[in-house]
């Protein structure tokens, strides 16, 4: 992975020294909170229910076991023992005091960590696919293209005060998007070149985006050859820098730009935009991605023979813990011999995407052992063992268990994405936690889980969107009805390659009900479907909402 | 009739604290000063905003009596505010700890 050279180190060092002398002066009364706060803001720092919240960078995901140990570290020395981690990639602590920030800070530095551009109008955490460079239908490593744009857009001076947030996902996989490229501000797709012997390029797609007003990308770029990628980005941002609108926060991302231009003026905007800057230093040269790329080599497999069928028989294990593990949370790796291990932060009454120290540490052990030292952050919030030798299987599955890290249910309902809602949020109008936890416990028999095969969950517990209600299968968003906590039920979102936006099933249902309700649209789908291979998603785009809403609202006329 | 306390989070943890009649600030809701009038509730406001150092982005909520008299937010917000997040992490049991450092020695 991508080691810092001097200039990171020092640009990372020297912004701890500075937020130190902030901070300090915010606690002696030098400064105001008006004054301080786009100071912490641009130090990850936001102020929530109970505490003040610190977000700390992962670049793509992608974590040493020496980043996780730390990580498990700064929770237990500065927090409460536990990190959560975003749909962003990224994770949060969310008790720090505000005159230990600094230290904290100081010590994510000495494993290259930090929590800049985490927050704020300016370029965030560029975000990709948690099987990048082991996914067998990977077209490129995304790792080195997200790397690149990490180090363009860090502290990019043009960039710091954008209209809004900005948010870049690249996936290198042209078939099977797993990094939501679609529902993001910039979606990078690398796709083949157009002759049999042409390099990749990147499809690019612009104005994507959850939140308050839904949205799928559109192509801004059909075919964009690679070494033209961040003058074709900064081309962009420059657009949507001089036209995005200031004068409403909620009308601001480039978005509700792409829309009110008509995708075409923008792209023809943008294109002219980068005809002045398309030949100049931005151009990816050869050496320079070399340079990059060789961070992200292979990590020196052993030569080893396929062992997909020995997985296929793992799954059919007798012991059915394992055999149902490794049936959902294993995926066949590029590498014959090895296997992708997804470790689900999903276990049963468990905050969606917390880890505890202990846990942190225990992943970071098993990497070391198991897996070259690598851990990914899946925007999923699960975490993922991406080098995992085949015949280790079983050993890792029990020592997986022996925390709570072996819940088989990847990509299956109780996977549930959920922000973290009313219980922290400073914004939030209703509690997504502990209706994911219910959702959880509900749904008990393991035989039915897998039985329903995939199915995308996701709560948010407003309308920012964070918990991605809009592209689950099942999306569930928390509202305030005069000071009540209700729920709407939506269906038939996906951030995918089928990317869509889930539609409204009916009246929102107060939370006593919403759980049931999740159940009773299961139970639907359940007893409807041609056959098992009919997944959630295609019956709902075959049969329409008719059948879910009969069974949950009765007659028509209530919705 | 309506009451009210004034809050606001405390610069040092971010903790929310409450308003006495000290004028002095608590982390216990129940121990903070009920206003009865939109008068006092403003000055009570302008003087927390000036106490800057402790104190972060102040503002009122409602309050009533619960039983007994002890004074409780009206809204689940500041219900959870006061009271703390709703969940149990569930942090791992330390018998759970013992036992996976017991499947490490095994498999060592
Ligand atoms: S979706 Fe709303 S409630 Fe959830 S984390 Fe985002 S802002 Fe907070």
């Amino acid at each position: 992975m991508y080691r810092y050279d001097h200039y990171d180190q020092a640009l990372v060092d020297q912004r701890v020294a500075q937020f130190r002398d902030q901070i300090s002066r915010r606690l002696s009364g030098e400064i105001t909170e008006d004054e301080f706060k786009p100071l912490r803001l641009q130090n990850g720092v936001y102020m929530q229910l109970h505490a003040y919240m610190l977000r700390v960078a992962i670049p793509y995901g992608l974590l040493s076991s020496d980043q996780l140990r730390m990580l498990a570290q700064v929770s237990r020395t500065y927090d409460r023992g536990y990190g959560h981690f975003s749909t962003r990639q990224n994770i949060q602590y969310n008790w720090p005091r505000l005159q230990d920030v600094p230290d904290l800070l100081a010590d994510l530095a000495t494993v290259q960590m930090h929590a800049i551009q985490t927050s704020g109008n300016c370029i965030r955490n560029t975000t990709s696919d948690h099987l990048a460079g082991v996914a067998r239908d990977e077209l490129v490593d995304p790792r080195v293209y997200c790397e690149i744009i990490r180090q363009w857009s860090t502290l990019h001076p043009e960039f710091a005060f954008l209209p809004r947030k900005f948010k870049i996902a690249v996936t290198g996989a042209p078939t099977a998007d797993r990094a939501a490229v679609r529902v993001h501000d910039i979606g990078v797709r690398a796709i083949p070149g157009p002759g049999p012997d042409d390099p990749h390029g990147f499809q690019i797609l612009v104005g994507g985006g959850l939140g308050r007003t839904p949205r799928i990308a559109e192509i801004c770029r059909e075919f964009l050859p690679r070494e033209h990628l961040l003058s074709y980005l900064e081309a962009i941002l420059r657009v949507y820098n001089r036209y995005g609108r200031r004068d409403n926060k909620f009308k601001a991302r480039i978005k509700i730009l792409v829309g009110a231009l008509g995708i075409e003026a923008f792209s023809q905007q943008v294109e002219a935009e980068w005809a002045l800057i398309r030949d100049g230093a931005m151009q990816l040269t050869q050496a320079e991605f070399d340079r990059v790329a060789a961070d992200f080599a292979d990590p020196g497999y052993a030569a080893l023979e396929s062992s997909d069928l020995f997985v296929q028989s793992l799954a059919l294990s007798k012991d059915r813990a394992l055999g149902r593990f490794v049936a959902s949370n294993v995926i066949p790796h590029k590498q014959p011999g090895y296997s992708i291990v997804m470790i689900s932060l999903k276990a049963k009454g468990k905050p969606p995407g917390d880890a505890t120290a202990e846990q942190m540490e225990l992943v970071a052990e098993l990497a070391d052992r198991y897996g070259f030292g690598r851990i990914v952050v899946a925007h999923e919030q699960n975490l993922v063992l991406p080098d995992v030798e085949s015949r280790h299987l079983p050993d890792l599955h029990a020592r997986l268990s022996a925390l709570d890290l072996a819940e088989p249910n990847i990509g299956k309902v109780t996977d549930i994405i959920a922000c973290p809602g009313l219980d922290y949020c400073n914004l939030a109008n209703a509690r997504s936690i502990p209706i994911a936890t219910r959702i959880s416990d509900k749904i008990e028999d393991l035989d039915y889980l897998h039985d329903l095969g995939d199915i995308s969950l996701n709560i948010s517990g407003c309308i920012n969107a964070c918990g991605h209600h809009h592209v689950g299968n099942i999306g569930i968003l928390g509202i305030d009805k005069q000071g009540e906590e209700f729920y709407q039920l939506m269906l038939g979102g996906s951030p995918g390659d089928d990317a869509s936006i889930g539609k409204i099933l009916g009246p929102a249902l107060p939370s006593a009900e919403i759980v049931d309700a999740v159940a009773n649209v299961l139970r639907t789908y359940i007893d409807n479907r041609e056959s098992a291979d009919e997944r959630f998603l295609d019956y709902v785009r075959r049969a329409g909402f008719e059948p879910f809403k009969e069974q949950l609202y009765g007659s028509n006329d209530h919705v | 009739m309506k009451l009210w306390i004034i809050t606001g989070s405390a610069t040092e943890s971010g903790a929310p604290i409450y308003l006495q009649s000290s004028g002095r600030w608590t982390h216990k809701l129940s121990a903070g000063h009920p206003i009865s009038s939109e008068d006092e509730r403003q000055s009570l406001l302008e003087a927390a905003r000036g106490q800057q150092k402790l104190v972060c982005d102040p503002y009122w909520i409602e309050v009533r009596r619960a039983e007994l008299g002890h004074l409780a937010p009206v809204s689940l917000r500041e219900k959870i505010r006061a009271e703390g997040p709703t969940i149990s992490l569930r942090p791992v049991p330390q018998q759970l700890v013992a036992t996976a450092s017991r499947t490490a020695a095994a498999s060592a």
